[in-house]
């Protein structure tokens, strides 16, 4: 089992977390503020004085079946005692018990350790404004759902990316099409000429991100985007205070083709944009390998909300830094035939309207 | 023996016609029916309908029509139109009317025939150009299949139509079903917002800006294809007449 950390408050011993409007450390008990440096600088001088970590372990007294066991952990919390019952992927979450925010460190560190981490720029506020935002933005949205009291879960939770970089290297053959015409007393004519169009080259990408893990839909994490890599800090703990977060539980070999498949898409596109004057132009073939390849590990930031209606769950995720939300949402279709009788009716109306008007004059 | 009792009663129309009376302009000869079957093309009974429609349409309407079928040998060089102005300058001119319509179908083998609409008076303003091709197409398409009686029905048919639109009712519910369709789609694509998780088709968001090096391109032309499609003309022509009348023909067919 995984030792947990806490972050505690130097001054009241509260358990501090990570503020996102001044990016640094806060408890909520004395409003002190910490910088992450000065934090840093103090959990290593506290280290290099301490006497042994304070580590309890509690024996298992259930009795797991086969495989059962396998990918729970249970932790104890070091400020009420309580457990805490977490998967293999859970790097940080909060007790139970007492609502203690806590950092399972062997998630992240060795091997696991994130390169980068995106800090929280939005609040839960924002998340909660957001959502409400992007629900009265809809047509059609059933009234009943449109009720904040419905709102069953909200979490900001650091997930797991890939990012990879590097540069593509193509070579792409397209079938252009140019059109003629012309006419004479008899006949309109019309001919097309086709062309085939090569082009060699490469293009940049860098840090498309993958999801790395299997609790979040891919498609979720991809409608959130963009992240802006350029806001990424070195990873430390001392960020997912307050926060849940996970390990990637997929590895960098399984994400590689979802991006081989969006770089293939783009390098398709930009190529195809130095093709000009054809009317039509689509892509014969291609083949395309990836040069000065890499990857990086990333936390990033993403407001989870969960809501529920009709005996549905709907789940909402925004960015985490610049705010966007994406969520399905029900579709009233009663009220989607009603507005069709209203405006058809108009359609109808005015259809007939020139129907009269042209049989008449 | 009727074709030659035609000739000669149309021969004597057209001495008369061309100036040799000094009062040929204000002088009316008797009337003469609606219908004037010159290439025998009709039965008596055919005739006894197309006359009787002829002239309630006429008096429904304070408006002459007249039907006149001819050989086209009988016409020989002579133009169309020609007829028409005959007719309307000897039976309809200066008449207590708004206007006067007059259809002349010319009948020969295939390439020969022809089918001329002649507007006098106020019937140029109700029957426009655009309207009375249709009429002449109408005709036309009666005449190719051989039933004359209905071509000559289908004349006073759209005839009254021109004079007297009706509006079809049943026209509405169609409207409105076309109508709700239309909002159905637009509905549907604004409902389809709701739905705002999708995955990312490509990755524009991380191409680096200027990054893309084009090092060899190429464009070699193939071969072509070439379509002729035929064009779709309608042969009626509008023209005046010497006679002062709007006439619109088919032109041989």
């Amino acid at each position: 089992m995984s030792t947990l950390t806490e972050q505690k408050c130097p001054c009241c011993g509260g358990a501090i977390e990570f503020d996102v409007s001044s990016q640094n450390l806060k408890c909520p008990y004395c409003d002190t503020e910490f910088d992450i440096a000065a934090m840093k600088q103090a959990e290593e001088a506290a280290s290099a004085a301490a006497a042994d970590d304070s580590v309890s372990w509690n024996p298992q007294t259930a009795q797991w079946q086969e495989n059962e066991a396998d990918n729970i952990n249970v932790y104890v919390c070091n400020s009420c005692g309580g457990e805490i019952i977490a998967d293999h992927a859970t790097g940080a979450t909060s007790c139970p018990y007492c609502g203690n925010q806590v950092v399972i460190k062997g998630q992240f560190s060795g091997e696991l350790r994130p390169d980068l981490v995106i800090p929280f720029k939005l609040d839960k506020k924002a998340a909660k404004e957001a959502l409400k935002n992007h629900i009265k933005s809809k047509k059609f949205v059933p009234k009943a759902f449109t009720d904040d009291n419905r709102l069953e879960e909200i979490k900001g939770v650091y997930v797991p990316h890939w990012l990879f970089s590097g540069d593509a290297v193509a070579n792409i053959n397209f079938k252009g099409t140019r059109t003629r015409r012309w006419a004479d007393s008899k006949n309109n004519y019309v001919q097309t000429s086709y062309y085939g169009i090569f082009r060699s080259g490469s293009l940049e990408f860098n840090n498309i991100p993958v999801d790395g893990s299997t609790k979040m839909p891919d498609d979720l994490m991809e409608s959130i985007e963009p992240f802006d890599p350029d806001q990424a800090v070195d990873f430390h703990t001392a960020y997912l205070a307050g926060y849940l977060a996970d390990k990637y539980d997929v590895d960098v070999d399984a994400c590689y083709p979802r991006a081989n498949e969006r770089v293939k898409s783009s390098t398709s596109d930009a190529f195809r944009g130095t093709v000009q004057g054809y009317e039509s132009v689509v892509v014969d073939n291609m083949s395309m390998n990836i040069a000065n390849g890499s990857y990086k590990y990333a936390l990033y930031p993403v407001w989870l909300l969960k809501s529920k209606w009709n005996g549905k769950e709907y789940t909402f995720a925004m960015n985490g830094q610049t705010g966007k939300m994406a969520g399905d949402i029900p579709t009233d279709n009663k009220a989607v035939l009603k507005a069709s009788g209203l405006v058809g009716a108009a359609i109808g109306a005015v259809m007939f309207g020139i129907y009269c008007l042209a049989t008449l004059l | 023996m009727k074709k030659k009792l035609f000739a000669f009663v149309f021969a004597i129309i057209l001495c008369f016609s061309s100036g040799i009376c000094a009062y040929a302009d204000d002088y009316l000869f008797e009337e003469i029916s609606p219908l004037l079957d010159g290439a025998m093309l009709l039965t008596d009974s055919e005739k006894n309908e197309v006359n009787n429609s002829l002239a309630k349409l006429s008096e429904e309407n304070g408006m002459d029509f007249a039907v006149v079928t001819v050989l086209a040998d009988e016409l020989g060089s002579t133009d169309i139109t020609v007829y028409a102005d005959v007719l309307y300058k000897n039976y309809y001119h200066n008449r207590d009317v708004d206007g006067t319509v007059i259809l002349v179908y010319s009948h020969g083998g295939e390439g020969e025939r022809e089918i001329c609409i002649v507007r006098y008076g106020k019937a140029e303003d109700e029957f426009t150009d655009g309207k009375t091709s249709d009429i002449v197409d109408a005709v036309k398409s009666e005449i190719i299949s051989g039933d004359y009686a209905q071509a000559f029905s289908v004349f006073v048919k759209e005839s009254d139509k021109v004079l007297n639109p009706k509006i079809s009712w049943i026209v509405l519910p169609i409207c409105l079903a076309i109508g709700f369709v239309i909002a159905f789609i637009i509905m549907k694509a604004i409902a389809s917002a709701n739905k705002s998780v999708r995955n990312k088709v490509n990755a524009a968001e991380y191409v680096r800006s200027e990054s893309l090096n084009v090092v060899d391109g190429s464009e070699i032309y193939l071969y072509s294809q070439t379509r002729a499609i035929p064009k779709a003309s309608s042969s009626n022509s509008s023209s005046r007449t010497s006679g002062g009348g709007r006439a619109t023909r088919s032109g041989k067919f």
